[in-house]
């Protein structure tokens, strides 16, 4: 007889066929039979009890795809389970005999999933080990096994009759009826559970890949308890709101989810018995129902009345059929991330079993289901808890952490006990021991008291005069010199009416005459603003005019209203200006930021936050006279400051990149480029680098790499221990502007695991996460990242509202300071270093830039031509998608009058209108993924050279057909596939490629002709044709 | 946290912000008066917050 699966067996067919070697769908019957066992009787028992129960002879055949159930006739060959009888050395082996069986997976094409072993230890002592696919039979079955067992086991050695009622319904009816059923609930649980929230756990759990089959030994269970007086208030508290105590907790569960993640829309799900019709009770089947519930949690409420939503919630979803995740629209970890169940059922037979007794015995289960999978049940009074995890963290420490999760559960039941009218924000959850962890990852805030950073310089200079200062090209610059020149210009800017407490612009190249001018600012009494060479005219003025500042210091012609001061301007006399005392409140430097309404803010700096960095960088980084520091980041971007004045600070070289940054390759592989000791890199450039390691000349001399500003990966921190192991020191670090550059730092070192952190805080530093409440939360749980202590800014110019928002008062520091709230997410990990989670808000990092979408959007809504806007980030670029009339190269255009290079998206998708989720958001799954054509009039590449580069271009630029005059930017190219691209055709052809090519030869025929070029240069002594047989081979 | 009712609170150096209104504020920090919804209190000092340089730099003219 064949019939169709029920839709919940349909999913465990499905699931054992893609993970074969997945056990945790094996269940069990394991118990000890002490006395004297009749084995005749036990085989006739099993017999009997599966010519009753149809699902104990039912085997499942595939057809074309599709699976069948076929169910043998009562008493065929082949429907017997055969008992395997097992002699057992001792106790010990006994068990390791069961945990064997428990742990293997079924083959569900081999015949029926069900195996039966019994286990002899001695004459009057045996273990009966029952194990079967949960296809075939749910939790409740086992006990309807164990009853019917033993009834037929007694009656067959008395011989009388069996005392069972006749089955009304077999497994394959009910899976008809099943299938009829949860067709009709699948628009409910569709729209349930639309949108599910971001599957987050306490403890990192479900980040990584699970443990899986084969690597049980990540999968472990950690017990706790809660004791009788906690176990019968909950009891009381469950009766007193007309519900169950299974509610009770699964309310807690949720507020202890929701108290690790800050969510107030958390998935939970649970089993019920699926057995609310009588013909159903007494059938061995798989009918228990695997139900989501999802609690809404908004608003902070009470304990109680929260158990009033979730107990509403339950009546309402457990009372449906369950349908297969896979109708619901989403993959089962989103909707699914973690499982909470209350056993009922009672462990042994309710009627005797011939003259045995029936006890337990240690079954050695190590199978979890999902990642973070709890069970509880009462045991003598007590509330007994298992808290089961696979792994999945990442983490070596996962087994401490859930451990300390099951702790804070127990807590948190005693506080529900205690005090259940409280808000679930004020219930207990966090231990003595978080409590005292917290403290001592908060770090110290005291700030040490030193000088400011001109003094800092100005002892240098005194030190070593003679010490080459900045290395710009073919230009070396001494400190003597630099402190000569910066004193001229400081002496000119008082001239021209700079005063003390003032904002002075700098506009200048990558060049000695910007890093002076930064100087002699200071040494004027002001702070300096930088911008970028290039920054559109508009967003120049209003920077400046927001400051305050009518001085720039520039080479450029400035808009109305604002004085430039040539930097090499040497008005007589001025050098006779001293530098006055910096005052460590005075502002030392402002950095305008991307603003989330559409006007950038300016963040003002004191000397006093800059100090206490500079004076720890020197420190942590090691800088002495000898090492050579690259001068990478942008000066409009504050982290200039980390190269620049540590360096200067130490006596060290600070080598510059007159060609721009991402010429560094060229310069590393330029003479003198073997000399540099220390790179400070933005994270999203490192992580090319590394993907081209082979290809870069990595200066021997090089001892440190400072990464920052985005999340690193943790492949390629392998990739760059292989090939350095310990011989370069790679430090990645945390900070936003408004805390003064970094706040964080973590050596990623010997034997990372999972996502590298981002460390703990730096000096005169202090970190908290805090909840949406505003108390800190300890490991594994997710928080804002607030930062206190010397380095907090002194707020946005001109902006009270937005700085009063963000710059709050710090509890935990000195009287009156303040702390700066980043907007970040992160989470302390068991080691107690910080993980980095992304962004409270929309705010993005393309390429290390930090990018609030919603300026951009605001300027592209300016344009009459743009009805809607959005702007996201897709594989390292800047996505505007819009709707309207305009075109993207307009709209290009429109934002590169206001806006810097960074903020201005390098691809635009014109839609009809932007797809929306059922709750009104913009649906980013829906948005297409943009798409780069190659231009209009496509010429093919024909030379080997044009081949090789045009291959190139395809695979890094993702665009399937390129023509020779395609343009490298205009089909999304930037600085850092400027650098893969150069290392890709150096180890081609072997000839070195400047970065600085990429740029200057746009089109594939322009580039290819330059590597023509290049390697006839490079190859001079050989012919013509050797070269071309070289390109072929290099194409081909 | 966004709908409780919080105060406007300043510290010594006449610097601004924001805090519960049924928490004490922090050593240092006192209330203005102020109290209302957190966009309401972020109004007021946006209208009240008039020289944003800390009190003690104010008394050097910087």
């Amino acid at each position: 007889m064949r019939a169709p699966l029920s839709p919940g067996q349909e999913r465990l067919w499905l699931l054992q066929k893609l993970s074969p070697h997945d056990a945790s769908y094996t269940m069990y019957l394991v118990h000890r039979l002490r006395g004297p066992l009749d084995p005749d009787a036990l085989d006739w028992a099993f017999a009997d009890l599966a010519a009753r129960h149809e699902g104990l002879r039912t085997r499942f055949e595939e057809e074309d795809g599709v699976p069948w159930a076929v169910a043998e006739p009562a008493g065929a060959p082949g429907s017997l389970p055969p008992v395997e009888r097992i002699q057992a050395d001792d106790e010990e082996h006994a068990r390791r005999l069961v945990a064997e069986r428990v742990n293997a997976p079924f083959d569900l094409a081999e015949g029926v999933p069900l195996r039966v072993a019994l286990i002899a230890i001695g004459p009057l002592d045996h273990v009966l080990c029952v194990t079967m696919h949960h296809i075939i039979g749910d939790g409740w079955s086992l006990g309807i096994l164990l009853d019917d067992l033993a009834e037929y086991y007694t009656a067959r050695l008395h011989g009388r009759a069996p005392n069972l009622a006749p089955l009304p319904v077999q497994p394959s009816d009910y899976a008809r009826w099943q299938r009829r059923r949860a067709e009709r609930a699948v628009p409910y649980w569709q729209e349930r559970l639309a949108d599910p929230p971001p599957p987050d756990l306490p403890c990192g759990i479900g980040s990584e890949s699970p443990g899986g089959a084969g690597d049980d030994d990540r999968v472990a269970y950690q017990f706790v308890r809660a004791g009788r007086k906690v176990a019968d208030e909950l009891d009381r508290l469950a009766r007193e709101h007309r519900t169950t105590l299974f509610t009770v907790l699964m309310t807690a569960y949720q507020v202890l989810l929701h108290r690790h993640t800050g969510h107030t829309d958390v998935l939970v799900g649970t089993a019920v018995a699926g057995r609310d019709r009588v013909e159903l009770e007494s059938m061995i089947g798989y009918l228990s129902q695997t139900v989501v519930l999802r609690g809404d949690l908004d608003g902070d409420p009470s304990f109680v009345e929260l158990l009033g939503r979730i107990r509403q919630e339950a009546l309402t979803a457990m009372s449906r059929p369950s349908v297969p995740f896979e109708r619901i629209g989403h993959p089962v970890e989103a909707l699914m991330p973690t499982m909470f169940i209350l056993h009922t059922q009672a462990g042994g037979p309710t009627r005797p079993f011939g003259d045995l007794s029936v006890g337990a015995f240690p079954h050695g289960y190590r199978q979890v289901k999902l990642g973070l999978y709890v069970e509880a049940w009462l045991e003598d009074g007590e509330l007994a808890m298992s808290f089961g995890h696979d792994g999945s963290s990442g983490s070596p420490h996962e087994a401490e952490a859930v451990r300390r999760l099951a702790d804070r559960f127990v807590l948190l039941l005693e506080s529900v006990a205690a005090e259940s009218r409280r808000r679930i924000s004020e219930l207990r959850v966090w231990t003595a021991d978080d409590e005292a962890d917290m403290r001592s990852m908060a770090g110290d805030g005291a700030g040490t008291l030193g000088p400011a950073v001109p003094e800092m310089i100005a002892e240098t200079v005194r030190r070593t005069p003679a010490a080459v200062a900045v290395a710009c090209g073919e230009t070396e610059v001494t400190y003597a010199e630099l402190d000569r020149r910066a004193a001229r210009l400081a002496a000119v800017l008082r001239e021209r009416g700079v005063r003390p407490g003032d904002v002075v612009g700098v506009c200048l190249p990558r060049s000695v005459e910007a890093i002076t001018a930064l100087l002699a600012v200071w040494r004027a009494g002001a702070a300096y603003l930088p911008f970028e060479p290039d920054e559109p005219e508009e967003r120049l003025a209003f920077a400046l005019a927001d400051a305050g500042a009518t001085r720039v210091i520039t080479n450029r012609a400035l808009p109305a209203g604002f004085t430039a001061v040539d930097p090499l301007d040497d008005e007589d006399g001025a050098a006779s200006g001293e530098p006055g005392q910096t005052r460590p409140g005075d502002v030392a430097y402002v950095i305008f930021t991307s603003g989330s309404t559409g006007r950038p803010k300016g963040v003002a700096v004191e000397h006093r936050a800059i100090a206490a960095r500079i004076r720890w960088m020197r420190e942590e980084y090691g800088l002495a006279p000898g090492d050579r520091v690259v001068q990478f980041a942008s000066l409009s971007f504050d982290t200039h400051l980390e190269e620049v004045f540590p360096a200067l600070a130490a006596g060290a070289t600070l080598v510059l990149l007159p060609g721009g940054a991402a010429t560094l390759p060229d310069l590393l592989a330029a003479p003198g480029g073997e000399r540099v000791t220390v790179l400070d890199l933005p994270t999203a450039y490192w992580h090319h680098l590394v993907e081209e390691i082979d290809q870069i000349a990595w200066p021997p001399a090089l001892r440190l790499v400072v990464i920052g500003g985005e999340q690193a990966s943790g492949g390629a921190v392998a990739r760059w221990r292989g090939r350095f192991g310990d011989g370069v020191r790679l430090m990645n670090t945390y900070g936003p502007t408004e805390a003064a550059v970094i706040a964080t730092a973590a050596d990623l070192g010997a034997t990372p695991y999972g996502r590298p952190p981002i460390g703990r805080p730096i000096g005169a530093t202090t970190v908290h996460l805090l909840d949406a409440a505003g108390a800190p939360v300890p490991k594994g749980a997710i928080g804002e990242l607030v930062i206190g202590g010397a380095g907090v800014a002194r707020g946005y110019l001109r902006r009270p509202a937005l700085t009063a928002a963000a710059f709050v008062p710090d509890p935990l520091g000195p009287p009156g300071s303040r702390r700066y709230r980043t907007g970040d997410r992160a989470r302390w990990n068991q080691g107690g270093a910080l993980e980095f989670l992304g962004r409270i808000d929309g705010q993005l990092k393309v390429r290390g830039f930090r990018i609030e979408p919603g300026e951009v959007e605001a300027r592209l809504l300016d344009h009459p031509g743009v009805g809607q806007a959005f702007v996201t980030v897709h594989a390292e670029e800047l996505v505007a998608y819009v709707t309207g009339t305009a075109t993207g190269e307009e709209l290009a255009a429109h934002l590169a009058r206001t806006l810097p290079r960074h903020l201005v998206p390098t691809a635009w998708v014109v839609l009809d209108s932007l797809p929306l989720t059922s709750r009104g958001k913009v649906d980013r799954t829906a948005l297409p993924a943009p798409v780069r054509a190659s231009s209009a009039g496509h010429v093919p590449p024909d030379s080997d050279a044009e081949l090789l580069v045009a291959e190139i271009w395809a695979e890094l630029l993702g665009v399937a057909s390129i023509g020779v005059n395609d343009d490298f930017f205009t089909l999304g190219g930037h600085s850092l596939l400027a650098t893969r691209i150069a290392a890709r055709l150096r180890r081609a052809t072997g000839v070195e490629v400047p970065v600085r090519t990429i740029f200057e030869r746009r089109t594939v025929a322009e580039l290819a002709v330059a590597l023509e070029d290049l390697l006839v240069a490079e190859l001079e002594d050989i012919s013509e044709e050797e070269a071309e047989r070289l390109l072929s081979s290099a194409g081909g | 946290m966004t709908d409780s009712p919080m105060l406007v609170v300043v510290n010594d150096e006449e610097q601004f912000s924001v805090w519960w209104s049924d928490r004490e504020p922090p050593a240092g920090w006192r209330p203005t008066g102020f109290a209302g919804t957190r966009q309401e209190c972020l109004d007021h000092i946006e209208t009240v917050w008039t020289d944003m340089r800390p009190l003690s730099v104010r008394d050097l003219g910087r």
